[in-house]
């Protein structure tokens, strides 16, 4: 069984419907990748996971299993218990969301007294102990700074340490590298995976580079306009895309190590989500885009090579 | 479900859709119009300064002409008063079987009562209001008494107690009486009035007199004037003054820029209440002066450094913006620099801080004239008029309550349309920002 | 950190000495001579007091010799009141304007800070309405009014139970100084709220707080841990200012409750043109706010680490 699976979470914010029908599966020990454009609603279904959402967003759920456990029934103080301790985030940029008032030390002893039944002293040897073992040279001087005075790099493994500090069985890392200079980038990544492998920790990994899905993530679901429009193994979406939005953030993300000059936008701009979207929100940009696909929602299908999909492409009688 | 072969044919390629071009932002006024609050508060404003400029001539009372006989006197209408004699009185021409008042006005009330065989003398008692004896008014022997101390119209209740040789006192008698409005033939006189078979005819209060009895009403329009006048003029001077200083200090630059705004800053550091009074002290003013000119020039020379900052800091932003070298790449002069690109970001600003200013501006001026250290007394500001009012504020709290509710209100429409200005802008900087 | 407190202190001495020669000249500036006809019947007698208070000498030497004392922490003696020192005046009266003074402060802060954390709470809400609306309400109406209406209030009240209360005015009991520190500090109140409300709704969308919320924080914990601390910082850059209105604005709550604080003196002084004591106390009042300007930068120093380490800009 997954670790976690979610069937029909939509999300409505005033009137717009920001996320339409997703559907997601983690496994233990393995990376999903969620991939997407820039609004597409993919920090929304992350923060959604942990019941974060700003208090103005209505939510739904068709199903929502967390190790087994019905997560729809969890109230607010319930929730307090799983963040952090099952459930952790990681998010885009460290800079800002560290405290600037409090110490890194401070800041990973909160959660760890939080959760645990250690004393502030014990919390605080623990938090450097996670620092050092996360690769932070020099931890206990570290541990005393604030964060203005660390580099991106550190903070971002400084918030990891927070993170993982509780043995939380799942992790959301929110475009962990984005705010990153280049050169740390990967040594985050590999952290990241690091984590997962030894603890086996189930990471949904939100990222825009398809150069790091393929290098971290076991499963891949691409969000379009507030649905999954195509999920499957990573090995195989990125090879046989099946959906043409698929194909076409390929086309405007080249992956680690390809030539850049095939880099072109995907023309058009998604649709306004205040309406309703009778077809496949992708048809005003599609290239295939058929009569139909205005009309009519495409029904979701598990295709031969094994990934699922919904675009009328598939439905196409010969 | 079946779908028809046709349902699969290629979409006719759509014109692509033409790039959302952004909707020009509306001007500011467009985006106030929206706001009801900012509208509401620029009616009043626009009221009050209305009122403060054509009040006077509407309501063309004189706001120093002194009722004597209407004292502190609630709001009353215009009428025709019998104009009584206010000479000495010498007593009735018959006896009373009772304690009578045989004339009840505010100009006098005359009392009589019987003489009593036992009696030495009698003294005589006026309550305003209550029932106990009150506050006496005279020992005498006669038997008959005119009380002229400064009536109005109200109950009054007299009570007269006889005094015996041995010292003890009767029963009081007593009557209550309620005078009737009237001018002394002197006080007509001395206002000039015109009368006409016995009669004068007085102008309405609408609301009131004060303490002096003069009219509140024209009191408080008159007031508004000067309120208004230090209110905006002020402002006006110092943020135009401080914007060319700081335009000045931007545009020049180097160590000339770095002393002007130093001497900015130490005027900034100035406490502004303690040298509002002393420079209000040593600038003096002359007997007969109203005080005005002093106060304002005061608020200038300890209130211009924050438009003068504001310019600067616009001034520096536009030279390194890229716009601005382009242009000057292209050969603009400063006056077209400024006129297209200084001007349009600067003037919504200078907006906002002057919206912000008139309020702080009317307020010093009440607080200092309350203080008695801004305008001079006979000139009526709504400060003198809440510092007159004070005085008499726990028996005619009107007097206090009508210029505070003037001072609180226009204060408030400022504010609350500097609020909106300020939020306007704040929509507009985001919008031309996304 | 050390450079830092040197530079503002000297920058402080240097505005007290601005303050001290602006006061000085503006003094001189009087027209006329301080003393009238009422004062010095004879020119003889005029003289005299000329001499005495050194108005006979040339303004350059005046001036140094105003310096000069004034360094010695002396403001010379009263024009009014001839056997008494501007300096036991103030030592004499401005303790109780402190009193008044930082009990105002602390309820506007309490007051100000609880109402735009509240506000920013319920933002946009039927409590964050209300408390806009009477913030507006307590910055439009002059606190020589809310003054006047306080007493006003009282004497009701008193007359209302037939007991006295509360007094309506002057000094001495724990009794006498609610209601002026109240009214005194309500104007601030209202200015901090206000400051607070944004301050607080910016931290509260920030990336830090959500983050305490994913370490399974509750909201006591959020508000107390993350979010005072940082949405104060804008506040505290205000006290200085906040002391400024309040110590300015003690003039006219001391004027209308009896209170024989420095305020109402300095009031009294000027009304009789008492040119020793505006001056002392201009200057006194002036070189104290500055003083505090520089307290509160340092203060803001201790609660935000990135100018204590640092040192200088923010
Ligand atoms: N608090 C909010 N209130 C209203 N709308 C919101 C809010 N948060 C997000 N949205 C809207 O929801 C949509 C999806 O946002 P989301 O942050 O999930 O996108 P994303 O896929 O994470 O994009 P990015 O790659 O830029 O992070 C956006 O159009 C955004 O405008
Ligand atoms: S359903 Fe139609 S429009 Fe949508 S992606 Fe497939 S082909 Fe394109
Ligand atoms: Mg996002």
């Amino acid at each position: 069984m997954s670790l976690l699976s979610v069937r029909d979470l939509h999300i409505h914010i005033g009137d717009n419907h920001l996320v339409r029908g997703v559907d997601l599966a983690v496994e233990r020990g393995e990376c999903l990748a969620l991939v997407g454009e820039s609004g597409s609603g993919k920090s929304l279904t992350a923060l959604s996971l942990m019941q974060l959402l700003p208090s103005h967003a209505r939510l739904e759920h068709g199903e929502w299993l967390f190790d087994g456990q019905d997560m729809r029934s969890l109230d607010e103080k319930a929730w307090r218990k799983v963040r952090a301790r099952r459930i952790a985030m990681v998010f885009q940029n460290p800079m800002t969301a560290l405290n600037p008032t409090m110490t890194i030390g401070q800041q990973i002893a909160e959660v760890i007294c939080l959760h645990t039944s250690m004393s502030r002293r014990e919390a605080r040897q623990r938090a450097i102990d996670l620092l050092e073992r996360l690769g932070i040279v020099n931890a206990p001087r570290r541990a005393k700074q604030y964060p203005f005075e660390l580099s991106g790099g550190m903070l971002q493994r400084a918030v990891i340490a927070m993170a993982v500090a509780c043995g939380p069985s799942m992790l959301i890392a929110d475009e962990p590298t984005t705010a990153l200079d280049v050169t740390v980038q990967a040594e985050v990544l590999a952290l990241l995976q690091e984590l997962c492998r030894d603890e086996g920790l189930g990471l949904l990994l939100i990222t825009h580079d398809l150069g790091v899905v393929e290098a971290m993530a076991k499963h891949l679901a691409v969000m379009y306009a507030g649905r999954i429009v195509e999920s499957g193994e990573c090995a195989r979406v990125l090879s046989q895309p099946a959906h043409p939005y698929t194909r076409a953030l390929q086309a405007a993300m080249p992956s680690l190590g390809e030539a850049r000059e095939s880099l072109q936008g995907i023309a058009g701009t998604p649709p306004d989500l205040s309406r309703q979207i009778p077809g496949c929100a992708f048809a005003p940009r599609c290239p295939q885009a058929m009569n139909i696909c205005v009309r009519e929602l495409p029904q979701t299908r598990l295709i031969e090579t094994g990934q699922c999909t919904e675009c009328w492409l598939w439905e196409k009688p010969e | 479900m079946a779908y028809l072969p046709a349902d699969f044919d290629r979409l006719p390629p759509q014109a692509p859709e033409a790039a959302e071009t952004l909707a020009p932002s509306p001007p500011l006024w467009q985006l106030l119009l929206q706001d009801m609050r900012a509208c509401l508060a620029a009616g009043v404003v626009l009221l009050v300064l209305v009122m403060a400029f054509i009040g006077p001539w509407l309501w063309p009372q004189d706001p120093a002409t002194q009722w004597l006989s209407q004292v502190s006197s609630g709001p009353s209408a215009a009428r025709r008063v019998d104009v009584v004699s206010d000479e000495f009185w010498h007593g009735p021409r018959q006896n009373v079987s009772a304690l009578t008042a045989l004339q009840a006005t505010t100009t006098q009330v005359k009392l009589a009562w019987p003489d009593r065989a036992d009696a030495m003398s009698y003294r005589v008692y006026r309550n305003a209001g209550g029932v106990g004896l009150g506050m006496p008014l005279i020992e005498t022997v006669k038997t008959h008494y005119a009380d002229r101390l400064q009536l109005s119209e109200q109950r009054y209740r007299y009570s007269v107690v006889a005094v015996r040789a041995d010292g003890s006192t009767s029963d009081p008698e007593w009557i209550e009486v309620k005078p009737e409005l009237t001018l002394g033939t002197f006080e007509a006189q001395l206002l000039g009035l015109d009368v006409m078979d016995g009669k004068v005819s007085l102008p309405s209060h609408p609301l009131g007199t004060d303490a002096l009895g003069r009219d509140m009403l024209s009191r408080i329009l008159h007031g508004a004037q000067t309120s208004m006048l230090v209110g905006l003029s002020a402002p006006l001077l110092f943020i135009t003054l401080g914007a060319f200083y700081g335009a000045l200090a931007g545009l020049l630059g180097g160590w000339v820029d770095n002393v002007l705004m130093r001497i900015a800053d130490f005027v900034v550091a100035l406490p502004f209440l303690l040298f509002m009074i002393l420079f209000r002290v040593a600038l003096g003013i002359e007997s007969g002066e109203s005080g005005l000119f002093p106060m304002v020039m005061a608020m200038v020379l300890l209130s211009w450094p924050s438009a003068a900052r504001l310019v600067r800091g616009q001034v520096l932003q536009l030279r390194e913006s890229a716009f601005v070298m382009s242009a000057r790449l292209a050969g603009a002069g400063n006056f077209y620099l400024i006129r297209r690109h200084l001007l349009p970001n600067v003037l919504p600003l200078l907006l906002v801080s002057l919206s912000f200013a008139i309020p702080q501006a009317i307020f010093t001026e009440a607080l200092l004239s309350f203080i008695g250290m801004g305008v001079v007394p006979p000139t009526p500001s709504w400060g003198t008029l809440c510092n007159e009012g004070i005085r008499s504020m726990l028996t005619h709290p009107h007097e206090l309550i009508i210029p505070a509710l003037a001072i609180s209100i226009t204060v408030l429409s400022f504010n609350v349309l500097g609020d909106a200005l300020r939020d306007a802008m704040d929509v507009k900087v985001r919008r031309s920002l996304r | 950190m050390l450079r830092y407190i040197i530079k503002r202190l000297a920058y402080g001495l240097l505005t007290i000495w601005f303050i001290a020669t602006a006061t000085f000249f503006a003094m001189h500036a009087v027209p006329g001579d301080p003393f009238n006809s009422a004062k010095a019947a004879t020119p003889q007698l005029r003289e005299n007091l000329r001499a005495r208070y050194g108005l006979d000498k040339p303004v350059g030497e005046q001036y140094l010799l105003y310096l000069g004392n004034m360094l010695q922490g002396d403001f010379g003696i009263s024009f009014t009141q001839e056997n008494r020192r501007v300096n036991d005046i103030i030592r004499e009266h401005f303790p109780v304007s402190a009193i008044l003074g930082v009990v105002a402060l602390l309820i506007a802060s309490v007051g100000g800070i609880a109402g735009g954390a509240v506000a920013a709470y319920w933002h946009n809400r039927l409590p964050d309405r209300l408390l806009m609306m009477a913030v507006v309400l307590a910055i439009s109406i002059p606190s020589f009014v809310i003054a006047a209406l306080a007493q006003l209030l009282i004497v009701q009240a008193n007359d209302l139970s037939g007991r006295s209360l509360l007094p309506v005015a002057g000094w001495g009991s724990l009794s006498h100084l609610w209601v002026p520190a109240l009214v005194l500090g309500l104007g601030t109140m209202a200015y901090l709220a206000r400051l607070m409300r944004s301050s607080m709704l910016d931290v509260m969308n920030t990336d830090y707080v959500l983050t305490a919320r994913a370490k399974g924080l509750g909201t006591w914990q959020i508000f107390w841990r993350h979010q005072l601390r940082n949405a104060l910082l804008p506040v505290v850059t205000e006290l200085g200012p906040t002391i400024a209105a309040i110590t300015t604005g003690g003039f006219v709550v001391e004027l209308i409750f009896a209170i024989p604080g420095l305020g109402r003196y300095f009031v009294q002084a000027v009304q009789q043109l008492d040119y020793t004591v505006i001056m002392g106390t201009t200057v006194f009042y002036g070189a104290f706010l500055v003083l505090i300007v520089v307290l509160v930068d340092l203060l803001y120093g201790v609660i935000d680490p990135r100018i204590r380490l640092h040192g200088g800009q923010r």
